[in-house]
């Protein structure tokens, strides 16, 4: 079994506790790149974490990047880390080279056009939703062509408009459009459908990731604040009616983590790994909509402020519950082959 | 997050994937031939001795003990997968559950020779079979507060008190009985005892408890000057409460804190696979989260698992995992009211509608079996350091 390398998860996370700070995340929110931050990241590699060394990558496993982008989550990270690192699987399992640039991605769009004129591709299409395109300096997108053929672009976001929009945390989704936006055939590179399905997954475990971490934190904080706060000449969590809340907050992230940690760790097999991240994402996703209203409840007024960092997390895990799909669009997938195979579902799991 | 709620995640080795399918076979040629009914909580409600016989012929009831007490050395984790195969199939198996899951285990970690000598061999043939003599009519979840006490005289001990919603005392042959053996002091988890009490013997009276379904599985167990020897005291005198909550991390685990509507939810699709009106988005959505919960519970238990295999602490997440199976429990029968209309029925001829009346009139013992809703979230709290 492949296990995370714990050292790099600790330094990680001690560089994102120095430095994704409260101030840091709302400059963010208020268009400020942190450049520094980034640059750090980049410099220790944990960019192309998860590509091989001697593709120029720092190595490590798709596993222990799943395992930062937790920790990613649980610091609000406001940056397109996620999008980056699964980018350049994409460009090292496809067989080119790394770009020193910085990568967005959008998850999948069946109505962009492709027309390809001898070396040259034509694209038409919009984009919807693509994170932080003002701090990359690619769009790198799966798209399937009426023919059923699919194809990676990589495209400069130089060469298209962008109408700028957020999710409600403050994180940029903004929408692409090419209007005939030509590229070269290094940028249109012919992918097989198992290939598009991987990047579809990595992106949805990628988000989910992010979640678990998120959910974790504000389980942390809850437990902090519960611990801290005084009401009637005593901490609110020797209340009972807190310490049933905080029990339910408990097992929600617990087992979002658990279900989250599964999904990483299924990466070697293919159809399985599918499986689980569309389990994965669908569970954390339900777990929201009960976790976020306890870890309010229990801050109360406080943690209905700006100056509290709570919403940076709640805003995130209510705006990442719905993106690359929401509990309800996975769910009726997952419903739709139980319900259709010939098999029991005792046998399907 | 806490420490103790860190949960490694564990995946099945291939050669444990081979056993569950000879599991499976096993139960589908039982199935095939007819031998049991499938049932939602047979692991509370179904009591076939015929069945808990055929499983020992396997080797799978006490399992997990060693070769020299009738048991076959295996993992936990094998004993997972037969488990949960069995609660999947809503096969039979309340006769020998508590000897196998509990009992064993506590007499091979607590017990002496004799005991080990004296019970384990029965209860591998699935022969034997134990009782949990916890709960008093006045103490329930405040269970340190029993008044079930053990008396010396000379050379024997005189026990005297009722244990009360004890499930198949009326069936089964020996209870472990929680009792006092000192007088209650400000430290009331302090100066309890276990000790095997033979549910035959004189003085031991049983009265049946009907439940609000019309069946009896519940009893009021009385004892009258029931005398016991040094023998049957398990492990140290005054350590009861210790010893007994020991084991409560795989009372509290297992599959059968999930499992107890799985038979409804699989009947449920059934029906809707052969249903085309009911094949719409909102089933395929329901269905879907169903699915997502009920793998994200085994994930979890599974680990649990493997902790317990090496020896881990894991009570805390082992609460957890009650507390979102017995809610995902009466998630399915809420779910399947929703998704098929029709109404419970005991005596129905549809499957669908038996199983349903069946989940549902069993419903409330859920989350009050084995620590209610709200202790197991106060032991939680607690381990936050609330």
């Amino acid at each position: 079994m492949i296990t995370i390398e714990r050292m790099l998860v600790d330094t990680t996370e001690k560089l994102f506790k120095q430095t994704c700070t409260k101030e840091l995340i709302n400059d963010a929110e208020n268009g400020t790149f942190p450049k520094t931050f980034w640059n750090e990241l980049d410099s220790m590699g944990i960019t192309t974490i998860g590509v091989p060394e001697d593709c120029n990558g720092s190595g490590f496993t798709k596993l222990d990047a799943f395992a930062v982008l937790k920790i990613a989550g649980s610091f609000a990270a406001p940056i397109p880390l996620a999008e980056s690192i699964i980018a350049n699987w994409q460009y090292v399992e496809l067989g080119l080279p790394l770009p020193n640039t910085k990568q967005t991605i959008s998850m999948i769009n069946e109505d962009v056009d492709l027309q390809q004129h001898s070396e040259t591709w034509i694209i038409n299409g919009t984009f919807n939703r693509v994170p932080f395109t003002q701090w990359a300096d690619d769009l790198v997108s799966p798209v399937k062509t009426p023919t059923g053929k699919w194809y990676l672009l990589k495209i400069p976001l130089n060469l298209t408009t962008t109408v700028p929009d957020s999710n409600i945390a403050g994180e940029s989704r903004n929408k692409v459009i090419c209007k005939n936006t030509s590229l070269n055939s290094s940028q249109v590179i012919a992918m097989t459908p198992e290939h598009a399905a991987q990047f579809i997954h990595e992106t949805l475990l990628g988000r989910t990731m992010m979640m678990a971490g998120a959910l974790q934190q504000i389980l942390t904080m809850s437990i902090h604040h519960a611990k801290e706060r005084q009401q009637f000449g005593r901490p609110i969590g020797k209340f009972q009616a807190i310490k049933q809340q905080l029990a339910v907050l408990t097992g929600l992230a617990t087992s979002a983590n658990v279900i989250a940690d599964s999904a990483a760790t299924a990466t070697v097999d293919n159809i399985q790994f599918q499986n689980e991240v569309k389990i994965a994402k669908t569970y954390v996703s339900q777990s929201i909509s009960k976790a976020v209203p306890i870890a309010h409840q229990i801050h109360a007024a406080i943690g209905f402020t700006h100056e509290h960092p709570l919403h940076q997390y709640t805003r995130r895990l209510w705006s990442w519950r719905d993106e690359y799909g929401s509990e309800a669009f996975w769910a009726k997938q997952i419903g739709e082959n139980v319900i259709s195979s010939s098999k029991s579902l005792w046998k399907q799991l | 997050m806490e420490a103790s709620l860190q949960l490694p995640v564990s995946k099945a080795s291939n050669s444990l994937t081979e056993f569950r399918h000879e599991v499976r076979a096993f139960i589908q040629k039982e199935l095939d031939a007819e031998s049991f009914q499938p049932d939602c909580d047979s692991w509370l409600a179904g009591f076939s001795r015929e069945w808990s016989m055929k499983m020992a012929e396997k080797g799978w009831v006490g399992m997990t003990f060693p070769k020299e007490y009738g048991g076959q050395g295996e993992s936990n984790l094998k004993r997972y997968v037969v488990t949960e195969e069995m609660l999947a199939a809503g096969a039979p198996v309340a006769a020998h559950w508590i000897a196998d899951r509990q009992t064993g285990p506590l007499l091979l970690k607590y017990g002496t020779e004799y005991q080990k000598q004296t019970f384990l061999p029965g209860i591998c043939k699935g022969e034997v079979y134990f009782s949990i003599g916890l709960s008093e009519p006045n103490a329930g979840s405040d269970l340190a507060n029993i008044h079930t006490k053990a008396v010396k005289e000379s050379d024997e001990w005189l026990l005297n008190g009722s244990k009360i919603w004890t499930s198949g005392a009326h069936l089964q042959d020996y209870m472990i009985v929680l009792c006092r053996t000192e007088k209650q002091t400000e430290k009331k988890h302090e100066g309890l005892s276990q000790f095997i009490v033979d549910l035959r013997a004189k003085g031991v009276s049983i009265r049946p408890i009907t439940l609000m379904t019309g069946e009896e599985h519940f009893n009021e167990v009385f004892f009258e000057n029931v005398r016991l020897s040094d023998e049957m005291i398990v492990g140290k005198l005054g350590e009861g409460w210790k010893q007994g909550m020991a084991e409560l991390a795989f009372e509290r685990s297992g599959p059968e804190r999930f499992l107890s509507t799985y038979p409804l939810l699989e009947e449920m699709i059934t029906v809707l696979k052969q249903r085309a009106d009911a094949n719409s988005t909102y089933a395929y959505t329901e269905i879907g989260k169903l699915v997502a919960t009920l793998v994200t519970l085994r994930r979890m238990s599974f680990s649990i698992a493997q902790l317990l295999e090496e020896d881990q602490p894991a009570s805390l997440v082992a609460s957890l995992v009650k507390d979102l199976g017995n809610q995902f429990e009466n998630t399915i029968i809420e779910t399947a009211r929703m998704l098929i209309e029709s109404e419970p029925s005991s005596h129905s001829e549809q499957k669908y509608e038996r199983l349903l009346a069946k989940a549902m009139l069993h419903s409330p013992g859920f989350t009050l079996r084995g620590g209610t809703t709200e202790i197991l979230r106060s032991i939680v709290g607690k381990g936050l350091g609330l």
